[in-house]
């Protein structure tokens, strides 16, 4: 086969490295433009390229709180939860809903701890889990009628990040490599951080690139010095030796290359040889914290030991921002040492888990906010704080609570959003959305972030099996009303 | 293949038309829900793909497959309310699902592929705010 036919085989059939750009439309283009293959360097297919109009935002950090915290215990104050503390939920409130939860529902449950308060011009509400983050009331946009599909964690957790409740979709940051590309040839686009002491229990499904192309699925940084498996020289190849060995290698491709000018497999392994040389020295300073003051150390509860490793990676994530880093995805694990509550699943003892992991987030994420307006970055980052579902008013084994997929609180902060917003609301006891219009799912949220990138959701797309996909599958609607 | 795929949509199209009539009496709404609404979701993905193509012929052909499709649904509850069951909602969705599929045709037509594109979204809602309605029922 020659290189002319072997590039229209490849361009027919989608097949090879480079695949964004030969199996896929570029983004914004209609998909008669597969020819896109001419327009993209199909050797990098992680270079650069323009979104679909100016983009409010650079930047996303996705703060997954794994395990699904109960929002009616730090956003969504409502006192006539407070009122029919102990009795059975109204059978009007359950309309339109299937329940699951062991034993049936209960009767409404309170936390005797929890007290709440207004905070800033906006007159938000926080309760007393959340002081630190109060503070920032003003600067977070907030959408009270979330809803999603209630299953198990793992499932619920997919849908969050892929918009599916199948694996084989990609992520939502997954998307955004693929549309846009990197800023900063040295590093991942995407980045997947975690504090605790093993990576997140729904995996790295979570992360992946699904029908596109391996190259844009997120890279996981573990906590510790080396943030990424096996990128670390072995000990006894000296830095020279390793280049002596590249620059050989490089030699010797670039031979094979120039007899093989269309040769894309080739082109990006040469490019994946050195983005990894490259990476050895940018990753690990990318996550050094030695240089950091103490004082912004503290700023992140790094002083703290219950939020020592969250603010850690959270101190990590403003890193990253600004080293262009287009979507980092934390997920929330549990405090070092801590074994018996590893994540927000308050079935049972809910003040006592959530007493522990609201202070594990609360400094950190207030840290966050502060210094990302201090630096001038908050403009060009969007902070999404989400789960994959929150938890009902009722009560469950006594002192917890399960599931609750139909009305839930999220927020956003940062550029091209209406800052001190509350979009949505739930009903008066917090069971789902009220009206039901205003009801904001993951495809929404999810097209709401790509537009702030300068992304249309409907022009973000690529071919799979002949099928045109995009990140909201058949959904997703802009939440017009929170952009600024 | 194409030739094949509209083939089976219209066998489809006649085995829910024909199931409709002879189970009328006794509506059965799962039986409907079996065939007729799968075949209703895969055209929707359909659908959604084609018109992101901006493939006409294709995207018309889905549109007016859902077209056909959604009136055998508005009949079908349409009678289940003349029947007096609680399915006020239904009729209102599906008349609205039938109506935007025309919609479509006609953005289509136009050769204005992002109305389409905005109508084919609004259609996914809208059949999934109806099995969100009534999902316990």
């Amino acid at each position: 086969m020659d290189n002319k036919s072997r590039r229209d085989f490849l361009k027919n059939t989608g097949l090879g490295v480079g695949g964004a750009a030969l199996a896929g439309a570029i983004p914004g283009l209609s998909v008669n433009a597969a020819v896109a293959a001419d327009l993209v360097d199909p050797a990098d297919p992680l270079a650069p390229k323009e979104p679909h109009f100016p983009a409010k935002i650079k930047s996303v950090i996705w703060l997954h709180q794994n395990g699904a915290p109960s929002t009616l215990d730090l956003y969504d104050y409502k006192p006539e939860l407070v009122k029919n503390a102990g009795k059975p939920v109204p059978e009007s409130f359950l309309k339109g809903i299937k329940t699951s939860t062991q034993g049936g529902v209960n009767g409404l449950f309170v936390s005797k701890e929890r007290t709440w308060k207004q905070y800033g011009e906006s007159g938000a509400w926080f309760s007393n889990l959340l002081p630190n983050l109060a503070n920032h009331a003003d600067k977070l946009t907030f959408i009270k009628s979330s809803v999603t599909i209630g299953a198990t964690h793992d499932i619920s957790i997919l849908k969050l990040n892929t918009g599916d409740l199948n694996p084989g979709r990609p992520s939502l940051g997954a998307w955004v490599s693929y549309a846009l590309g990197t800023a900063n040839p040295d590093l991942p686009p995407y980045v997947v951080l975690y504090n605790g002491a093993s990576e997140p229990r729904a995996g790295s499904v979570n992360w992946h690139s699904g029908f596109l192309p391996a190259v844009y699925q997120g890279t996981a940084f573990r906590p510790g010095a080396s943030p990424i498996y096996y990128l670390d020289r072995p000990e006894l190849r000296s830095a020279l030796q390793q280049r002596n060995s590249l620059d050989l290698l490089n030699k010797l491709n670039q031979i094979g290359a120039s007899d093989r000018p269309l040769d894309t497999e080739l082109k990006a392994r040469l490019r994946s040889y050195e983005l990894a040389d490259r990476m050895q020295v940018a990753a690990p300073e990318a996550v050094d914290l030695t240089k950091e003051s103490d004082a912004t150390k503290k700023l992140y509860g790094i002083d703290d030991p219950v939020s020592s490793s969250y603010g850690t990676t959270l101190l990590r994530a403003r890193r990253l921002v600004e080293r262009g880093v287009r979507f980092i995805q934390v997920v929330s694990g549990a405090p070092d040492g801590e074994t018996e509550i590893t994540s927000w699943d308050a079935h049972d003892d809910l003040d006592k888990n959530h007493g522990l992991m609201a202070k594990m987030v609360d400094k950190p994420i207030a840290g966050l906010l502060e210094d990302l307006k201090t630096l001038g970055l908050l403009e060009t980052t969007l902070v999404v704080w989400t789960s994959e579902f929150s938890r009902t008013p009722w009560g469950e084994s006594g002192t917890g609570r399960d599931h609750n997929p139909w009305g839930y609180t999220q927020w956003m902060a940062g550029g091209g959003l209406k800052a001190g917003f509350t979009y949505g609301a739930t009903d008066e006891l917090g069971v789902q959305v009220a009206d039901k219009d205003t009801a904001v799912d993951t495809y929404d949220l999810h097209a709401t972030v790509l537009q702030l990138l300068g992304l249309n959701h409907l022009k973000t797309t690529f071919i799979n099996n002949g099928r045109s996909e995009r990140p909201t599958v058949v959904f997703g609607k802009v939440i017009k009303d929170i952009l600024a | 293949m194409r030739n094949f795929v509209v083939a089976l949509r219209f066998f489809v199209l006649l085995f829910g038309l024909n199931l409709l009539a002879i189970s009328a009496p006794f509506a059965e709404e799962s039986e409907m829900d079996m065939d007729l609404m799968q075949t209703i979701e895969d055209t929707n993905d359909s659908l959604t793909s084609n018109v992101s193509l901006e493939d006409a012929d294709a995207a018309t052909a889905d549109a007016q497959t859902l077209n056909e499709l959604f009136a055998v649904v508005v009949e079908h509850y349409q009678k289940e309310l003349a029947a007096g069951n609680d399915v006020a909602e239904a009729v209102k969705l599906s008349e609205k699902s039938k109506k935007i599929s025309g919609d479509i045709i006609s953005q289509v037509k136009a050769g204005d592929f992002e109305s389409a594109a905005h109508s084919a979204t609004e259609l996914s809602r809208t059949c999934k705010t109806c099995h969100n309605f009534y999902k316990e029922d």
